[in-house]
C-alpha cells in the first residue's frame, strides 16, 4: 500500500530540473560578398575568449558557429577574438562589447529561474572584424541565431 | 343537483400539498427539499502523502449533506503547508481553502437510507496563500553563480473543479469515498512570478489545471429517508 501511495504522490511532485538555467548567446560568422550579402564563412584556427578574466575559450576551427552565456550580474561583457590562436599580435586580435538588458524569468519549482537576455548594443574593435550585428535581440532559448560577426575578406 | 360543502373544499386544499386522492386512496407524496442527512469526513489520501513525503503536508475534510432526489450541497475545507528545498530554490508556503458545490448521484435507492451511490460533481474553491521569500541561485560556471531573494506574497486564488466518484456505507454511519477531481484556476496569472508548490485543495501550485484524487473516511448522521 506504501508503494501505491508513494508511486501516486510521485505524480504531483516537481523534483526533476530539464531545463537548463543558464541560457547562451549563439552566434555565426560571416564575410560579404559582393552584392554585400552575408555569406558563412569557416575560420580556419581561431578562439573567442570570454568569461571572468577571459579564462573560457571556444575554439573554432573550421567552424563558423559558436556560443556562449551572458553574465548574469552585469549588462555588459566583453569578448576577445583572436583569429589565429596561434598568434598574439596585436593586429589579429579584436576586442567585442555587448550590451543587453536582462530580465528574470521563472522557469519551475526544480529548476528555479534563469536569466533572458535583450542585446542592444555589440561593437568591436576592427583589426579583422568589419562589424557586430544583432540578429535576434531576444535571447530566451538557444535554437536562434542571436549574433552575426562580420570578418573582413 | 350536487352540492359540495365548503368545508370538504377547504380540507382537500389542505391536504393536496402533502396527499393525493386517487380512487379514494391516500398516498403519500415525495416531499419536497430536506436535509435529513450529513456526512463529515476527512481525506486519507492526504494525511498518507504528508506522512510519506517531505514538500508538503495537508489536512482536507469533506462533508456533505442530501439536499433532495440525486442532489447533495457538498464542501471540501482544509489547510496545507509546502517547502521548496533544492539547488535552485528555497522557499515555503501555506494556504487555507474551501470549495463549495453539488453532487449528483447516477443510481436510484435500493433500500430505505441508502446512500451508497456513484456521483459527479461541481466545485468552486478559493484559497488564500501565503508565499514566503524566497532565495533562489542561477548556476553558471563561466560568470560566476547569482543569487537573489523574491520577497513574499500574498495571493488569493480561485478555481472551478470536475468531480466524480463513489461512496459506499461500510458499516453503520461509517462512509468510504473516493473520488477523482480535475481543476483549473480561474486566475492563473497570479502565479507568474513564483507558484506555491502545493495549494492545499488544488495540488500543484504551478500547474493551470491539474488532476486530484481524494479518499475519504465519513461519518453519516441524521434521519434516513
Amino acid at each position: 500500500m506504501c508503494i501505491g501511495w508513494s508511486f501516486i504522490s510521485s505524480c504531483s511532485q516537481n523534483s526533476v530540473c530539464l531545463e537548463p538555467q543558464a541560457l547562451s548567446m549563439r552566434g555565426g560568422f560571416y564575410t560579404k560578398d559582393t552584392a554585400n550579402n552575408n555569406q558563412d564563412t569557416l575560420l580556419i584556427n581561431a578562439n573567442l575568449r570570454f568569461g571572468v578574466g577571459y579564462s573560457f575559450y571556444q575554439q573554432l576551427k573550421n567552424s563558423s558557429k559558436f556560443s556562449f552565456p551572458l553574465s548574469q550580474d552585469n549588462d555588459t561583457i566583453e569578448a576577445i577574438f583572436q583569429s589565429d590562436s596561434a598568434s598574439l599580435a596585436a593586429n589579429t586580435i579584436d576586442t567585442m562589447q555587448l550590451i543587453y538588458r536582462r530580465e528574470l524569468y521563472f522557469i519551475s519549482v526544480a529548476c528555479g529561474y534563469q536569466t533572458r537576455f535583450t542585446l542592444q548594443t555589440a561593437f568591436s574593435t576592427n583589426h579583422i572584424i568589419d562589424s557586430v550585428l544583432i540578429a535576434i535581440p531576444d535571447i530566451s532559448n538557444e535554437t536562434k541565431e542571436h549574433l552575426k560577426i562580420i570578418v573582413k575578406k | 343537483m350536487m352540492t359540495v360543502s365548503p368545508l370538504i373544499v377547504s380540507a382537500q386544499e389542505s391536504l393536496a400539498s402533502d396527499t393525493t386522492l386517487i380512487s379514494g386512496i391516500k398516498k403519500p407524496t415525495v416531499k419536497g427539499p430536506t436535509f435529513t442527512n450529513v456526512r463529515v469526513g476527512i481525506d486519507l489520501s492526504k494525511v498518507a502523502s504528508s506522512f510519506l513525503q517531505k514538500q508538503y503536508d495537508v489536512i482536507e475534510f469533506q462533508a456533505d449533506v442530501y439536499y433532495k432526489k440525486d442532489l447533495y450541497f457538498a464542501a471540501e475545507f482544509g489547510a496545507g503547508n509546502s517547502l521548496v528545498d533544492n539547488d535552485f530554490l528555497t522557499y515555503k508556503s501555506n494556504n487555507t481553502f474551501i470549495s463549495l458545490g453539488l453532487d449528483k448521484t447516477f443510481f436510484a435507492k435500493d433500500f430505505r437510507g441508502d446512500f451508497d451511490n456513484a456521483f459527479v460533481g461541481l466545485r468552486y474553491g478559493v484559497g488564500l496563500i501565503n508565499r514566503g521569500e524566497a532565495s533562489y541561485s542561477i548556476q553558471d560556471i563561466v560568470w560566476g553563480n547569482t543569487q537573489g531573494l523574491i520577497p513574499a506574497e500574498h495571493f488569493i486564488a480561485h478555481w472551478l473543479e470536475l468531480t466524480g466518484g463513489c461512496r459506499m456505507e461500510l458499516m453503520k454511519n461509517i462512509f468510504v469515498g473516493w473520488n477523482i477531481r480535475a481543476r483549473t484556476f480561474i486566475n492563473p496569472t497570479k502565479f507568474e512570478k513564483l507558484p506555491p508548490s502545493y495549494v492545499a485543495g488544488y495540488g500543484r501550485g504551478d500547474k493551470n489545471s491539474n488532476f486530484g484524487y481524494n479518499f475519504y473516511l465519513l461519518y453519516g448522521l441524521g434521519k434516513r429517508r
